[in-house]
């Protein structure tokens, strides 16, 4: 079975006074298997950012079903969502959301934190990760203090150290220079390596290249998909790049 | 676009950009300007100057007016710190845009310029419309009965606006200092910053401490003597000051050692809470110090206040326990008989009955007190040990008391007005007398431990051959120094009374001698008007104090709700829920407004004695009903600052909460 199932998911707004409605996803359905990294591609407006917000468990489905390893998220109670979204969910966001109040490392340790988790844990779990995103010198640094490349590396590690089902990554790269930008892809290769599930939302097509799979969504449907195979970033760069030629020049949908 | 005009429009425009943080210091401001602008107003009106004793309520006014000063001051430069950190990011801008330091300087000198103009037309107006009315509200609670027409003043205007003038002065300089030492990049950065640890944090809280302590140590051995105005001044400036000191080093001593701690400091509502009070220490110590010493000068206002409208009664019978005292000096009064009798005639013509009556005679003695050596007065150098003894015959005394005393030559009966003799023997002029008894109470006067001010002495003796002899030890043979008093009280009508009191005024008149008449009756009613005079300025103060304490709580909450959404945001989306970000805010007021409430209270309670002194100097000795108001102000501040507290959370909570509602609305 799959990690996380979407199946025919609808969003419409309605205005405030429901005279307009807008149909932000128009019944998107994929599969996420465990192990899987996944690159969901668009282009702004296409509804991606509101497909991550479903999933992320911040916004509800107007219809369709979203599931989790087996749970519903449409039947989770609001007072529990939170407490699902910690144990669940790790989150990276563009402008890395790190706690201006906190150390990095106290900006890791925030989600354990809430979960009620004791300090000696918390340290055992930092440590290995620390040492692979290659933040140990920097944990006493308030992020104000040290570079985006390493504001986002601290936010993965925010995101990792729940041992998180699935890691949502909203444009981790958007505000990143080029090196620090590979950097951290690499890092998500890695990580993914080891077992864990990442679904990240991209403009970038660097981004997307490092991914197992590369989902397109347009106008509020998944448009195409590529499959890596056996073909190197390169190869699937170039694939990622035909692809969304085909796109804008207005391609067959579900080829 | 004209570079003169363009400087201006940029600080209008930044104005209205950042309203959100401007608004809060406008009206922080304009409150200010209010608050000063109406007590200016007031002191500078004709009833000051009308009211009875009104030299003595003067007075305390311009104390008033000079503390309101510092106080303000320090608030108003509070209000700003918020402001330029949250302005530094334009500001920033601007100079990467190309703006010269010096361009932004004269910005900000624009902006300066429009918010004080802003803040004092509101605040005037404000006061014009408005201090009228407070005026004769307070004057209606007070009891006043004084005609009065409210004018109002350029003085006063002329007053806040200097004042004003310098306050933004200060900030403006601050603001540019603080600009000028900075590079663009700094200043962009700047909003995000934490505060920098105050360089040498021990010395601070020591020396906090040492102010803290020497205010302590001078309001509770405060005695009441003529410089207790002095050292109340000089109590509250070294206390003002110290509170300031400690919070700022203590608040981050126990932050820092909280955090040291892994046990309290990752937990769920603790570890947002001090993390964010650490970020922003130097404005959560300012905050807390400012709200502690509102809070205290609230309560201490309110318990004077308090303790004098409750105590009014008793003050004016300890001051005029009689309706009417005559006293005649010795050649008025062959025979006091025949003077009885002529009042007796007197009142009679007024229909008025003489309800009761004491009548004595005593020997005043001028003393210098050394323990129980009594001598005669020297020099007059020696006023510290100065005293009185009023000497009574025997026979007097065991009329009056109703008592069969008897006493030898070298016996005496002491009574001490004061706080008690003490002593088995008393030496007057080198002659021991064995002390038979020391009354504890008695009719000649009412005792009052406290009162050390105002203490003599009562010697009864055995008879009038020994009050001769101690009259020429003492050299005290003049005429006003042998009395004969008559205390009355009287019953009738209250018109006829004063009439009595005018006619055996006049009689005195035509006696020989040195002849007094005193009016108890119309001595309550001044006094009564300067109570009343006083509880007006507590009652005014009062609400000054509380307004300025709610408003402080208030800006305080409503900038660091915008301070902290976005962290709140920032954590939701990391998994914390409603429920807990509830609990920690609850938690982080809750910790912000208690600790300067209970130091509040403590201040209070190291104020007492020297309160009780200077509501002695009122000749309000009732401690117990001190005390008892005390216990009703702090209860009813605690009720009062308990609401503030409440509203505010509210308004904090609905601040982060707005911006997570309108966050979600933005990604649909």
């Amino acid at each position: 079975m799959a990690l996380l199932e979407v199946k025919n998911v609808k969003k419409v707004y309605s205005t405030r006074l429901g005279g307009n409605k807008i149909q932000a996803l128009d019944g998107v359905t994929f599969s996420v298997e465990k192990g899987e990294y996944v690159a969901i591609m668009g282009e702004s407006g296409s509804g991606k950012t509101t497909l991550l917000n479903i999933l992320a468990t911040i916004d509800r489905a107007t219809s369709g079903q979203v599931i989790l390893d087996g749970r519903d998220l449409s039947k989770i109670r609001q007072g529990e969502l939170a407490a699902f979204r910690r144990d669940n969910l790790g989150f990276v966001f563009q402008d890395f959301n790190l706690l201006d109040t906190f150390t990095l490392q106290d900006n890791i340790f925030l989600p354990l934190v809430l979960a009620g988790k004791q300090v000696d844990e918390m340290k055992k779990r930092l440590e290995p990760l620390a040492r692979k995103l290659g933040i140990e010198e920097i944990l006493q640094k308030y992020p104000y203090e040290v570079s985006g490349g390493q504001k986002q590396r601290a936010a993965t590690a925010r995101a990792l150290i729940t041992n998180p089902k699935i890691i949502l990554a909203d444009e981790p790269t958007g505000a990143l220079d080029s090196k620090s930008s590979s950097r951290l892809l690499k890092l998500f290769e890695e990580i993914n390596k080891e077992g864990q599930t990442i679904l990240m939302v991209t403009h970038s097509i660097q981004a997307a290249s490092h991914a197992g799979r590369v989902m397109f969504i347009k106008d509020g449907c998944v448009f195409h998909q590529i499959y890596r195979g056996n073909a190197s970033n390169e190869e699937l760069y170039a694939m990622i790049s035909d692809a969304l030629t085909v796109m804008q020049t207005g391609g067959v949908k579900n080829e | 676009m004209n570079k003169f005009l363009l400087l201006p429009k940029l600080s209008v425009q930044g104005i209205r950009k950042n309203g959100a943080t401007y608004f809060p210091y406008i009206l922080a401001g304009m409150f200010s300007v209010f608050a000063f602008f109406v007590f200016s107003t007031i002191i500078d009106n004709d009833i000051m100057k009308t009211l009875p004793r009104s030299s003595y309520a003067l007075v305390l006014m311009k104390i008033g007016q000079v503390l309101l000063g510092l106080i303000l001051l320090p608030f108003i430069t509070y209000t700003n710190s918020f402001l330029i950190k949250r302005r530094k990011k334009e500001l920033g801008l601007y100079s990467v845009l190309g703006l010269d330091k010096k361009h932004i300087a004269m910005m900000m000198v624009w902006e300066t310029l429009l918010i004080y103009a802003i803040v004092i037309a509101g605040g005037v107006l404000f006061g014009l419309a408005f201090s009228k009315l407070i005026f004769l509200a307070l004057i209606r609670i007070s009891l006043l009965s004084v005609d009065t027409t409210f004018t109002f003043s350029l003085e006063a205007l002329y007053i806040t606006l200097l004042y004003f003038l310098a306050a933004y002065g200060i900030n403006l300089t601050f603001n540019i200092i603080h600009v000028f030492r900075s590079n663009p990049n700094d200043l962009i950065k700047g909003a995000k910053k934490g505060d920098r640890e105050p360089r040498h944090l021990w010395l601070t809280a020591l020396t906090g401490l040492l102010l803290l302590g020497a205010g302590y140590a001078i309001a509770i051995t405060a005695k009441i003597d003529s410089e207790i105005f002095l050292n109340f001044l000089l109590a509250v400036s070294l206390v003002v000051m110290g509170t300031h000191q400690f919070f700022r080093a203590g608040l981050l001593a126990l932050l820092k050692i909280l955090k040291r701690s892994n046990k309290i400091y990752y937990r769920k509502t603790n570890f947002v809470t001090i993390s964010g009070m650490l970020h922003r220490m130097k404005k959560s110590a300012s905050s807390l110090s400012n709200i502690c010493i509102f809070s205290t000068m609230t309560i201490i206002t309110l318990l004077c206040t308090l303790s004098v409208l409750l105590g009014s009664e008793d003050m004016m019978s300890y001051r005029y326990p009689n309706d009417a005292v005559v006293t005649l000096s010795r050649s008025a009064v062959e025979d006091p008989a025949h003077a009885d009798m002529k009042l007796q005639e007197l009142a009679d013509a007024k229909q008025v009955r003489i309800a009761d009556k004491t009548a004595f005679t005593f020997h005043i003695l001028h003393v210098e007190k050394y323990g129980n050596k009594f001598v005669n007065q020297s020099s007059s150098d020696n006023y510290k040990n100065f005293s009185a003894i009023r000497v009574v015959s025997l026979e007097d005394y065991n009329r009056l008391e109703n008592r069969n005393v008897t006493l030898d030559d070298d016996e005496v009966i002491i009574f001490s007005t004061g706080s008690d003799f003490g002593y088995d023997y008393v030496e007057l002029e080198g002659e021991a007398y064995r002390i038979k008894e020391e009354l504890a109470s008695s009719v000649f006067a009412r005792k009052e431990k406290k009162d050390i001010y105002g203490q003599h002495f009562y010697l009864v003796v055995k008879d009038t051959a020994v009050m001769d002899k101690l009259s020429t030890a003492f050299n005290s043979t003049s005429e006003t120094d042998r009395i004969t008093a008559f205390r009355l009280n009287l019953s009738g009508e209250e018109q006829n009374k004063l009439e009595f009191i005018n006619d055996a005024r006049d009689w005195c008149g035509t006696l020989p001698g040195s002849n007094k008449v005193e009016n108890g009756i119309s001595g309550r009613l001044e006094m009564a008007s300067m109570d009343g005079s006083l509880i007006f300025l507590g009652i005014f103060f009062s609400i000054l104090f509380t307004l300025c304490l709610i408003l402080i709580m208030y800006y305080k909450q409503i900038t660091e709700g915008y301070d902290d959404r976005e962290n709140f945001d920032i954590m939701q989306k990391v998994g914390m829920s409603d429920a807990e970000v509830r609990a920690t805010i609850k938690k982080q007021i809750l910790m912000v407004f208690f600790s300067p409430l209970l130091i509040a209270i403590l201040h209070t309670m190291a104020g007492f004695n020297m309160i009780s002194g200077l509501l002695s100097t009122l000749f309000l000795y009732n401690t117990k009903l001190i005390i008892l108001c005390g216990l009703i102000v702090s209860w009813l501040f605690i009720v009062i600052y308990g609401l503030s507290y409440n509203i505010t959370s509210k308004t904090y909570y609905r601040i982060v909460k707005k911006m997570n509602d309108n966050e979600t609305a933005a990604n649909a």
